[in-house]
């Protein structure tokens, strides 16, 4: 026989099961999003962190560049950029100007890394150094560029006419 | 309102018997004259237990079969809960002998386990119990028939077991609970010694012994509480209980 389950009265075990189930699955979501919001608000610190770190680095960065010393890779980098970025059709310019057609140029030194130019001219007259020196600096469209160093005297023929020659060297620099 | 320092009190109401087993207190048992109201009744018992004084009561009430008898209902298919409550009702009018159209006064709470069996009380003893269990921050935790209790008994929850007697100081009761769930129950109201609750018996199970065979057992609720316990029987008032020989 199966017993008779009567009450008049509502049984309030159901209600205080079902509060506490609610209870329980509030804690349970209360405690997820918590944690979830925690995790947020760490991401967000860490990703405030990081960005201030790197406008830190990059700022590091652009007020004080590596030194070559520091880093090898970026000197040669740095070397390699001055050599693409220095001008030679200005050297070759000033040097095939239509003023210098008398004089020969005799040797021609020139440093890539520093742009540092030497030109030796053979001349006929040591007044041709300044008028040499003259042309080069108009050539170039800069006063200044061209320095005489020292003109050197020789003597050439080593016969009957002996006649005088001057060696003119210049120097310049190249940007 | 519940509160932890509120007392259990069990309460057995019955047409000129009330009993009253408080924790820790000797049963207290009070027979009214049977044509007592059961308003003063219950007033009596309050001031018989100085309630006014005491902790907070949960109440655990049970009904003798006198006040709130078994009802027994086809339940046609398709019904829905609450038009099966109507039914109950409808067929507890006739036990209480109300004219139908005065269903309303009756409640009736529905048996969850066997369809088509239903306990039924009056509207008026109803709100008495429930406005005296109110008071004095009281609490009504349960409001049971006691033949609803003793179906509960190890001796009742065997399978075989279809059909129980429960004699109470105030009714007669049989209740005829098959397994597929049709449902016969009868309550007489009366002062029964257990030999004529037992010659009743006879005759009704001669009558049934025709029809079929089931299984029994007949119990009988004491006032007094007995001093050999009876394992099998009811859990609730469990020293109160025997088997009816």
């Amino acid at each position: 026989m199966r017993s008779v389950r009567i009450d008049f009265v509502e049984p309030k075990a159901w209600k205080f099961i079902w509060a506490a189930a609610a209870l329980v699955v509030l804690v349970i979501v209360g405690s997820t999003g918590g944690k979830v919001w925690q995790l947020r608000q760490q991401r967000v610190v860490l990703e405030q962190q990081l960005a201030a770190m790197n406008a830190q680095q990059m700022q590091r960065l652009a007020q004080a560049p590596e030194s070559p010393q520091d880093n090898p890779r970026a000197a040669s980098e740095a070397a390699a950029r001055r050599l693409l970025q220095r001008d030679w059709n200005r050297l070759y310019d000033a040097i095939e100007t239509p003023a210098l057609a008398k004089v020969r140029l005799v040797q021609l030194t020139m440093d890539a890394g520093s742009g540092q130019v030497v030109l030796e001219y053979e001349l006929e007259s040591m007044a041709q150094a300044a008028v040499v020196t003259r042309a080069l600096n108009d050539a170039s469209g800069q006063a200044g560029v061209w320095r005489l160093e020292r003109v050197d005297k020789s003597s050439q023929g080593g016969g009957v006419v002996e006649t005088d020659r001057f060696r003119a060297v210049l120097q310049g620099v190249i940007e | 309102m519940w509160s932890v320092w509120s007392e259990r009190v069990d309460v057995y109401l019955g047409t000129g018997v009330v009993l009253v087993q408080r924790q820790g207190v000797p049963l207290w048992t009070f027979e009214p004259p049977a044509t007592l109201p059961l308003g003063d009744v219950l007033r009596q018992v309050d001031l018989a237990q100085h309630r006014a004084n005491s902790k907070p009561w949960r109440l655990h009430v049970h009904l003798s079969a006198a006040l709130c008898p078994p009802v027994t209902f086809v339940v046609p298919a398709g019904v829905k809960r609450q038009e099966v409550r109507a039914i109950a009702c409808a067929s507890a009018s006739h036990v209480w002998n109300v004219p139908a159209e005065h269903a309303a006064e009756i409640v009736c709470s529905l048996d969850a386990g066997n369809q088509g069996l239903a306990a039924a009380m009056l509207q008026s003893t109803h709100r008495l119990i429930a406005q005296w269990a109110a008071e004095h921050k009281g609490l009504l935790v349960s409001l049971r028939p006691l033949w609803a209790a003793a179906t509960a008994a190890k001796a009742c929850t065997d399978q075989q077991v279809e059909c129980v007697a429960l004699l109470e100081p105030d009714a007669l009761t049989v209740l005829n609970l098959s397994p597929t769930g049709t449902a016969y129950t009868k309550s007489w109201v009366g002062r029964y010694g257990p030999v004529d609750a037992l010659s009743s018996l006879a005759e009704m199970s001669d009558q049934a012994a025709e029809a079929q065979q089931s299984t029994g057992v007949a119990m009988a609720f004491n006032r007094e509480p007995t001093q050999n316990v009876w394992v099998q029987g009811p859990s609730a008032w469990a020293k109160h209980w025997s088997v009816l020989s």
